[in-house]
């Protein structure tokens, strides 16, 4: 460390140096999401209001979304499923 | 009393609770949908009396369902969303709502009486922690990769010296998103230690030697059922690029499930995604749990019953 470095002189911790874009498809591949009142199971919807398979056993492009390290869009963002804060109670 | 419910605890867009809940409304399970980060912004109501001796009355209303909080035979806590104060509220009082929400809404959540968890979300931030891992890790029997945790420089140059090739993972993963808009984030890469600065001394950073591995293992644990896949890729870290993997179902060596399953017991969980490295010896190589992972896509790759796993968990009475 120089004389003129101390931890808190940091504008960024070295680990965010590391930072990449995801690869491949990013965004979520539909346009809007609803519940269904009676299975309780999300229904996917493209622009023209049309119902898609999305996120489920469908193409390479919706799975990417829907993995574990997911993108998402500046405008829709959907959190990559590692980065999702799980909120709880402490103790 | 009505057939107890299953509460799912899950963002609206969450492909691995649609598996499940299609799973459990086939089944004839009665399923309540949720998502307590909803709570502050409207459409869920809640009231709860405790009274005589402190017992237990009450429930919870979305838009679309009521929930007996006395009849709910199990809770899937599938990574729900934070909650979300209203955009009117200056910050001290959307500090306020928030913290009432968390305390009240989710300690309700979290307290549900003869009710099964998976998993309990207290366990799962306790097993969220890469000291608390690697502890239970040992104490069960993995082996595991020389790792370092500090904020010393000295120490972390030492370590590439000593265990290099090494590796830099977050002790913690947060939202970034680049000056363009694009959401950014941090794979696990070797550490050119000419890399290495004082910002190190910044915050944490976790070093751990590369393993020399031939292939990585993704080992889903549901209940009793361990379900194992090989996972190839051209890169270190397998998330990098899913178009380019393949996955192939393999057994679980006898003394690793046992080991899985001595870990989730240890930290009080009923389900983890475990990851390994595999080297060209076959040995496995423990990397890290995770108490609250996605498994959906494994099973459409694999067709391993995963959904068919969860839904028995979740159906059984506690």
């Amino acid at each position: 460390m120089n004389r003129a470095e101390t931890p808190a002189s940091f504008t960024q911790a070295w680990g965010a140096t590391r930072l990449v874009p995801f690869k491949g498809a990013t965004g979520v591949p539909y346009a809007r999401v609803e519940l269904d009142p009676v299975t309780q199971v999300t229904r996917y919807y493209d622009l023209d209001g049309q119902i898609i398979k999305c996120g489920r056993h469908g193409s390479n492009q919706s799975q990417n979304t829907s993995n574990p390290t997911g993108g998402g869009d500046g405008k829709n963002p959907t959190p990559p499923d590692d980065v999702n804060v799980t909120d709880y109670v402490p103790d | 009393m009505a057939d107890p419910a299953v509460l799912v605890l899950t963002r609206l867009d969450d492909p691995t609770s649609d598996e499940v809940i299609a799973e459990l409304h086939r089944r004839g399970i009665p399923v309540v949908r949720l998502d307590p980060g909803d709570f502050l912004t409207g459409g869920i109501e809640v009231s709860a009396w405790y009274q005589n001796l402190g017992q237990l009355s009450g429930h919870l209303a979305t838009s679309s369902r009521t929930l007996d909080l006395t009849n709910v035979r199990s809770v899937y806590y599938r990574r729900p969303s934070p909650h979300e104060p209203p955009e009117v509220m200056s910050d001290d009082n959307a500090r306020f709502a928030v913290e009432q929400a968390r305390y009240g809404l989710n300690g309700l959540l979290a307290s549900l009486p003869n009710c099964r968890y998976v998993n309990h979300p207290r366990h799962i931030a306790h097993a969220e922690f890469k000291a608390v891992q690697f502890a239970t890790a040992s104490a069960v029997g993995f082996q595991i990769p020389a790792t370092l945790i500090t904020n010393r420089l000295d120490d972390a140059r030492a370590f590439c010296a000593d265990h290099g090739p090494v590796v830099y993972k977050p002790l913690r993963n947060t939202p970034f998103t680049a000056t363009n808009g694009h959401p950014v984030t941090i794979w696990v890469r070797p550490v050119d230690p000419d890399d290495l600065d004082g910002s190190i001394t910044a915050t944490v950073h976790l070093f751990q030697a590369v393993v020399d591995k031939v292939a990585d293992v993704r080992t889903t644990v549901i209940g009793d059922q361990v379900f194992s896949v090989r996972i190839d890729s051209p890169h270190l870290d397998w998330r990098e690029d899913y178009a380019v993997l393949t996955y192939r179902a393999i057994p679980t060596p006898v003394h690793t499930a046992q080991a899985c399953r001595a870990y989730l017991r240890h930290l009080g969980l009923l389900y983890g995604a475990f990851d390994f490295g595999i080297t060209r010896d076959g040995e496995w190589w423990w990397y890290e749990c995770n108490p609250a992972g996605q498994w959906h896509w494994l099973e459409a790759e694999t067709g391993l019953p995963m959904t068919a796993a969860t839904a028995d968990l979740l159906e059984a009475i506690a």
